[in-house]
């Protein structure tokens, strides 16, 4: 230390008061920022190795369900919404599992997987989407104010015109004529607008569903 | 001093580690940013389209597309903005989904990939995978290993979400059989049609109506402007005609160029092969060459043995087992020192050891077809022509200066520049303003000169005007007719048929409007009713398309139900929807599962297409339209 000079000293002395002063805040702030960086990495990892452990059932899920094997899709479709509920496959998998039940008339099961991702999944898209079908399956069971409730409320954007088509569709098989005209029609409007704001693209994206409302729609009379 | 630090030694450590390992993991998005300077087909989220991929994916399509159709392919279909545009929709969907795909952690696990892999047939040799076909394949798309890897994984996720939004959709039975229902409706329809020329007999158009419609309508007899040119052509191609080839010249180009009149010949071989490693020591190099001079010399011994020891020893997998056969070949195909060698043995001669990047090979010619080289007599004409070209192309440059000069500078007449130049001048037919004509008045440039105020008021030669590559044209109006309208006499008759026509579709139009409202309200209408007919929505094709769509559409609550419809040619038809069938309990099972099938399939599309177009919010999508138009005819 008798090496130093006096204006070393002096720095010295500064840097040590400051130090004294700030050391322990800096020391936490670097904690902190360290403790949010790694968590975050480990968050990640996390879903990645849930995702991974997911997808393998997945799998085998996607498979069953090729093959019309109900149990076994229904097991899969059960450990994935019990011990994965956090991934996308959760979602995945109950969809295609309620779309083998419900064509082999087990509605019930059927309707209860598409409530959980009515209910479960995280984007809108995906929860009105089972909304949608799970109104249809109530259709099916003729349980028909029950599907009505399901397909009131706001739907996304995108799913709009199928959802009024599906109302057409409810009263359709009710035999309810003119309310299922002015349900097609309302579907068709909102297909049309959605093509002329869109152009080309949408066109071509809704050519299909437009030509099946458009039948609908003649079935029970036509426009007016 | 650092009382914090020494204190909490330890936990000061481990931040330090710690704070490194998240570096690790930044940087794997930043080979998404590229250079932004130029303009995108798209970008979608944080990925972007590149021109280069889009026009790929174009030609895929039309690949694709030329497949399917066959002969009645049309090019210009691809050429739509409608067609560019769902191709890029396609790129743009993969891009959502491959984000889409990321940010939900979807993935495959390493031992199904494996599985997965080791199921495609294209990286199989004999029904086993083979991790060296696997690189080749890689390799051959232009794909690392783990690129490809990585390449077919994405492709796996992507599959995972549109199985499970897509694959998943469903048409509830009894809807299903309602739809097949409606599909198959029939309408009992009777046609009744009015034609213009029921009407003829009390049409009667007066003169001052025909005056009339002359008058109003003149710019339809209008007649443009014509002129006649006398003209001066010199071409590269009429002068080639009058070329001079020396017998020593054509002599001397096909001596000099005899490779060019072997091409086309293939050959036959077969070849072992002893590969060597890349990066291989010397040592190893020497070892393998050891060995390929053994077997070199054991084929000298024994030519016949060529085969089964190609079979034996051979490391090119894709011809060992046929004996080392390679078929037939032609120049540029193999790599170079093989090609050498190959294109200089005799039928059935053995080569020495041959080295190139894959290691030692040895060679035997089995075969040699085509190409056997032209004679001089042969290649005569062929070398002729192409020298004559030569020689024109060299004489037009010479020409073309004076041609331009003499006609400029003696502008009122062509005479001087084709005594000259030695060309004829020539005459052409009256040509029309504004109509195309044949070859060289089809330049727009020429035209436009020949129509200009200098070339007919003043008569004067137009300027040398390339009309086509290598052709120069001056012209020079020898007569001119202006505008004019058509006399009144020579189109008097037309304007009377048509007048004619337009009233009985006018008549026409109106009965059957009257008709229809008579009929709809109950009423009695004075038509002929062709017997009835049972027509379904299958129908709908064709001509006819449109008015069955129209028989369907139209209001069938109240029987009989009638529609009319002004048809192309003048008339005007009516229909009777007499009855609507519905099959009930008739539908065909298999009819109802196909039909159902088919809507489910629409369905599941649209809701696919619903998915991604959600998915858009998330992802900001910007197209560049520009790249969408059609592309510009030359």
């Amino acid at each position: 230390m008798a090496a130093l000079d006096l204006e070393e000293q002096e720095q010295l002395s500064a840097i040590k008061s400051w130090w004294n002063q700030w050391g322990n805040a800096i020391t936490w702030l670097v904690i902190a920022v360290s403790a949010v960086i790694i968590g975050q990495q480990g968050w990640n990892w996390y879903q990645r190795d849930q995702s991974v452990k997911a997808s393998g059932i997945y799998d085998v899920l996607q498979e069953a369900a090729l093959g019309g094997d109900l149990k076994k899709t229904r097991e899969a479709a059960a450990e994935l919404t019990e011990h994965f509920p956090g991934t996308q496959y959760a979602a995945l998998g109950a969809l295609l599992s309620a779309k083998v039940h419900a064509e082999n008339n087990d509605t019930q099961t059927a309707r209860a997987q598409l409530e959980w991702v009515k209910d479960k999944a995280s984007e809108d898209v995906v929860r009105d989407l089972a909304r949608l079908r799970l109104a249809y399956v109530l259709i099916e069971e003729q349980k028909f104010d029950d599907a009505a409730k399901l397909l009131d409320g706001k739907a996304e954007a995108s799913l709009e015109a199928r959802f009024l088509e599906a109302r057409g569709d409810l009263h359709l098989m009710r035999d309810q004529r003119d309310e299922a005209r002015t349900a097609y029609q309302a579907a068709l409007t909102r297909i049309d607008e959605s093509i002329k704001a869109g152009g080309d693209a949408a066109r071509i994206a809704q050519q299909g569903i437009r030509s099946v409302v458009e039948i609908k729609l003649d079935a029970v009379g036509g426009k007016q | 001093m650092f009382d914090a630090v020494r204190n909490n030694k330890r936990v000061v450590q481990i931040i330090l580690l710690l704070m490194v390992l998240p570096f690790a993991f930044f940087g794997v998005e930043s080979y998404m940013n590229r250079d932004s300077a130029r303009e995108d087909a798209a970008v979608v989220g944080k990925m972007k389209i590149v021109p280069e991929e889009f026009q790929q994916a174009l030609r895929e399509q039309t690949d694709r597309l030329r497949e399917m159709a066959g002969e009645e392919f049309d090019p210009k279909m691809m050429e739509t903005p409608e067609a560019r545009t769902q191709v890029l929709e396609g790129l743009v969907s993969q891009r959502l989904l491959m984000q889409e795909a990321q940010r939900q952690h979807l993935t495959v696990s390493d031992g199904r990939m494996s599985q997965i892999i080791a199921g495609v047939p294209g990286f199989q040799v004999d029904g086993k995978f083979s991790e060296a076909r696997f690189d080749q394949v890689a390799q051959a798309q232009g794909y690392s290993r783990d690129g490809l890897l990585a390449r077919i994984r994405q492709d796996l996720v992507m599959r995972q979400l549109y199985a499970g939004v897509a694959g998943s959709s469903f048409v509830p039975p009894s809807l299903a059989r309602r739809w097949a229902q409606m599909q198959q409706e029939e309408r009992e329809v009777s046609e009744a049609i009015i034609t213009p020329f029921e009407f003829i007999e009390q049409i009667k158009i007066t003169p001052e109506q025909i005056r009339k419609y002359y008058d109003d309508n003149q710019k339809e007899f209008a007649v443009p402007e014509q002129v006649k040119v006398e003209y001066l052509m010199l071409s590269e191609a009429t002068l080639a005609a009058k070329m001079d080839i020396a017998e020593e010249e054509v002599r001397k180009a096909f001596e000099s160029n005899q490779s060019k009149y072997m091409q086309g010949e293939e050959r036959k071989a077969r070849h072992i092969l002893l590969g060597v490693k890349q990066g291989a020591t010397p040592e190893e190099r020497k070892a393998v060459k050891d060995k390929a001079e053994a077997l070199l010399k054991q084929l000298k011994a024994n030519p016949a043995k060529f085969g089964e020891l190609a079979k034996a020893n051979s490391d090119d997998p894709g011809s060992k087992d046929n004996g080392g056969d390679l078929g037939f070949f032609g120049r540029g195909t193999m790599v170079k020192p093989f090609e050498e060698v190959a294109f200089s043995l005799k039928k059935g001669e053995i080569s020495g050891l041959v080295e190139t990047d894959f290691g030692y090979h040895i060679i035997q010619l089995e075969d040699v077809r085509g190409g056997q080289g032209k004679t001089l007599e042969q290649a005569r004409a062929e070398i002729t022509d192409e020298l004559k070209k030569q020689a024109a192309r060299r004489r037009f440059a010479e020409l073309a200066e004076t041609f331009s000069n003499t006609v400029y500078e003696q502008a009122d007449s062509l005479a001087p520049a084709a005594e000259k130049l030695g060309l004829q001048v020539k005459t052409s037919p009256l040509i029309p303003k504004g109509m195309l004509m044949p070859a060289p008045f089809d330049s727009v440039k020429l035209r436009d000169a020949i129509f200009a105020e200098d070339a007919i008021k003043n008569r004067r030669n137009t300027q040398a005007v390339e009309t086509a590559p290598n052709t120069l044209v001056s012209a020079r109006v020898i007569e001119q007719i202006p505008p004019s309208i058509k006399p009144f006499e020579s189109v008097q008759a037309d304007i009377e048929k048509k007048l004619g026509f337009e009233a009985g579709r006018k008549l026409a139009l109106e009965r059957g409007e009257s008709s229809l409202t008579k009929l709809r309200a109950g009423e009695e209408a004075p038509l002929v009713w062709s017997p009835p007919q049972d027509v379904s929505r299958a129908q709908a094709q064709g001509p006819a398309a449109v008015m069955v769509k129209a028989i369907f559409n139209a209001p069938a609550n109240k029987l009989p139900a009638y529609l009319g419809f002004p048809m192309d040619n003048g008339g005007y038809a009516i229909f009777r929807i007499s009855a609507v069938k519905q099959p009930e309990e008739a539908l065909d099972p298999a009819r109802v599962q196909a039909i159902k099938a088919q809507l489910e399939q629409t369905v599941s599309q649209d809701d696919f297409a619903s998915y991604i177009t959600a998915l858009r919010k998330d992802y900001p999508v910007k197209i560049n339209q520009k790249l969408l138009e059609a592309p510009k005819q030359p």
